[in-house]
């Protein structure tokens, strides 16, 4: 085990920083209550749009209230949301890609339906779906889940088609294995690689997307911190406190890049022909 | 190639009618009654009554349809927006030319940035020069462009005073002062894809440097820099050509963002708006609008695709 990893840091430098970078930044983040932070919601009248000072260390915002502590719990927020969006659309993107990679009479009928859902450009897809069902955190997540299935069920469906095709799938089945034992046991735990690849980075575009939409004014609603709101009022007050903007901004770009950087590295790892750089 | 792109325009027809039909049921997904929410809850029944034929929804769903569709296709007629008081159509006439212009420019700078920088990267291959492109081009895809707008209005605009800290100036009031009120806005919106192309066109033009037609091209005396964009560059075009035309919608998309950061008039305000005030009307005219250029972007790309490489058939 030591041995392998020592090979993979060597191999793979830029996939170990990734992987450090993310683990340190979930831990900073989802363990927030443990660090003794000032309450992100609590307004400090006598210090409002202080810079950063001993007390607090990144300054505080329009209410005095600890911009460390929000930039904090904002990436909790954004992390919990990446997350809640890659299983909801790995799961859903799992269902759809295996049943139209299986049954090839579903394939039409999935495929096209899931292909009107491409047809829109990302973010206004999913501002289109929180039209229907509303503002707030909860309806972008179930949004953004929505808006990245089609990408994860045309990835299981491809892996699904050439492992169908696989001499142990027709062994399995010439044995008397039913449809259900035969995708569920035989092919699908070979067929689920590049899924698990492509969730990785659906947790990092979601992360941007949510920011987005969040600093438009449509996501998570103040005062609760999200990255994006927090930076939609940051611009209200470039003028007089500018260092509002650098940490939210910065805490995505981190997040984002970790996930980019472990994603690329399992890339590498499980399809040695993809190398690249 | 007339007959190809018009038997691909004709595929389109399908999408097209699914598209305006989701345009149109949009207003019918909405969980609860749209002309209660739209009225507002505190409305006076008469009001509601009101907006509800008004919107049409008090007739049969068949009915509605074909009125969508008759309106759509013989008056180019959208409805009309509640929260501008204005036809949907007027509004989108108004606001969508910008965010195009905004979009396209941010293309045509991210399509420039990324191939040269990309071709750099792959003719320095393994050098320290690939590694900075590389590095730079991995920062590039993880910062939100919205927030590297705000850094540089805040250094460029405000600080330095070079350009304006938001606001839009029409062309015809001078080119410099259109181009400047543009620029931080565009390179905020073109970052993302500039990357990203980037990697695109160093992955692809470094597989075909591999051929053996490039080794013979240098063989027989081309010179590096024309081995690069003929040999080179010309037969690594696919996969980036389809790059940048899935990033036309992606810039569509980031676009309404950005507005948002330096206050341009364009569609991002407008569709923001619209999803506050619930103007359904405008919603739905607004997407119809979008997933229509978008299919017509896809339709160019695959156009190109043929006009650019002879071996992918007509048929």
């Amino acid at each position: 085990m030591t041995a392998r990893l020592t090979k993979f840091a060597r191999q793979r430098p830029t996939g170990l920083v990734g992987i450090v970078l993310l683990v340190g930044l979930v831990v900073a983040s989802v363990g927030a209550p443990l660090w003794g932070l000032a309450d992100p919601l609590e307004s400090d009248y006598l210090s409002m749009l202080s810079p950063p000072a001993a007390d607090h260390v990144l300054g505080t915002d329009q209410y005095g209230r600890d911009l460390l502590t929000r930039v904090i719990y904002g990436a909790r927020l954004s992390l919990g949301i990446g997350a809640s969006v890659m299983t909801l659309a790995a799961l859903a993107g799992l269902v759809l890609g295996s049943l139209a990679g299986y049954f090839s009479r579903l394939d039409g009928p999935i495929m096209r339906g899931l292909d009107v859902l491409m047809a829109f450009p990302a973010i206004l897809l999913a501002i289109a779906i929180m039209a229907i069902l509303g503002t707030g955190a909860r309806n972008g997540v179930i949004a953004l889940a929505i808006v990245y299935t089609p990408r994860c069920a045309r990835i299981v469906r491809a892996s699904v088609l050439s492992v169908r095709q696989r001499t142990f799938v027709e062994a399995g089945q010439a044995l008397g294995a039913g449809d259900a034992r035969s995708l569920g046991i035989h092919i699908l735990p070979n067929a689920i690689g590049p899924l698990v690849v492509q969730m990785i980075f659906v947790f990092a575009y979601a992360i941007l997307a949510d920011a987005g939409l969040s600093f438009i004014g449509v996501g998570t609603p103040p005062p609760t911190p999200s990255l994006g709101n927090i930076l939609a009022e940051a611009r209200d007050y470039l003028m007089v406190a500018p260092w509002l903007m650098w940490w939210p901004g910065a805490a995505i770009a981190a997040i984002v890049l970790a996930l980019n950087l472990c994603g690329d590295a399992l890339r590498e790892v499980m399809d040695p022909r993809q190398r690249s750089g | 190639m007339f007959r190809y792109v018009l038997a691909r325009a004709v595929q389109m027809l399908p999408l097209l009618a699914v598209i305006s039909f989701l345009s149109f049921v949009l207003i019918h997904l909405v969980p609860g009654d749209p002309a209660v929410i739209m009225a507002g809850m505190q409305a006076p029944d008469s009001v509601i009554e009101q907006v509800r034929q008004e919107m049409g929804l008090d007739r049969p769903f068949h009915t509605q349809v074909l009125d969508w569709y008759q309106a759509l296709v013989i008056r180019g007629d959208l409805g009309r927006s509640y929260f501008f008081h204005a036809p949907v159509t007027q509004a989108l006439a108004e606001r969508l030319p910008f965010t195009l212009t905004l979009a396209a420019l941010s293309m045509l700078v991210a399509t420039i940035v990324g191939v040269t920088l990309g071709s750099i990267a792959a003719s320095a291959a393994g050098t320290f020069l690939d590694r900075a492109i590389l590095v730079m081009s991995l920062v590039g895809i993880a910062m939100p462009g919205f927030w590297v707008g705000l850094v540089m209005m805040f250094y460029f605009a405000v600080d330095l005073g070079w350009f304006p800290t938001g606001g839009y100036t029409p062309p015809i009031e001078g080119v410099v002062p259109w181009l400047r009120s543009l620029a931080l806005p565009v390179f905020s919106l073109a970052l993302l894809e500039s990357a990203l192309i980037t990697r695109m066109t160093r992955a692809s033009l470094l597989d075909v440097l591999g051929e053996d037609y490039i080794r013979t091209a240098h063989a027989k005396g081309v010179g590096h820099r024309r081995v690069l964009t003929r040999h080179g560059l010309r037969n690594s075009l696919i996969p980036i050509i389809t790059i940048v035309g899935t990033s036309f919608g992606n810039m569509i998309g980031g676009a309404v963002i950005i507005e948002m950061v330096f206050s341009l008039p364009g569609i991002g305000r407008l569709v923001t708006m619209a999803i506050l005030s619930r103007d359904y009307p405008l919603i739905q005219g607004t997407m119809l609008v979008i997933g229509i250029i978008y299919v017509v972007v896809n339709l160019i790309v695959d156009v190109l695709y043929v006009a650019v490489d002879p071996r992918i058939s007509y048929a």
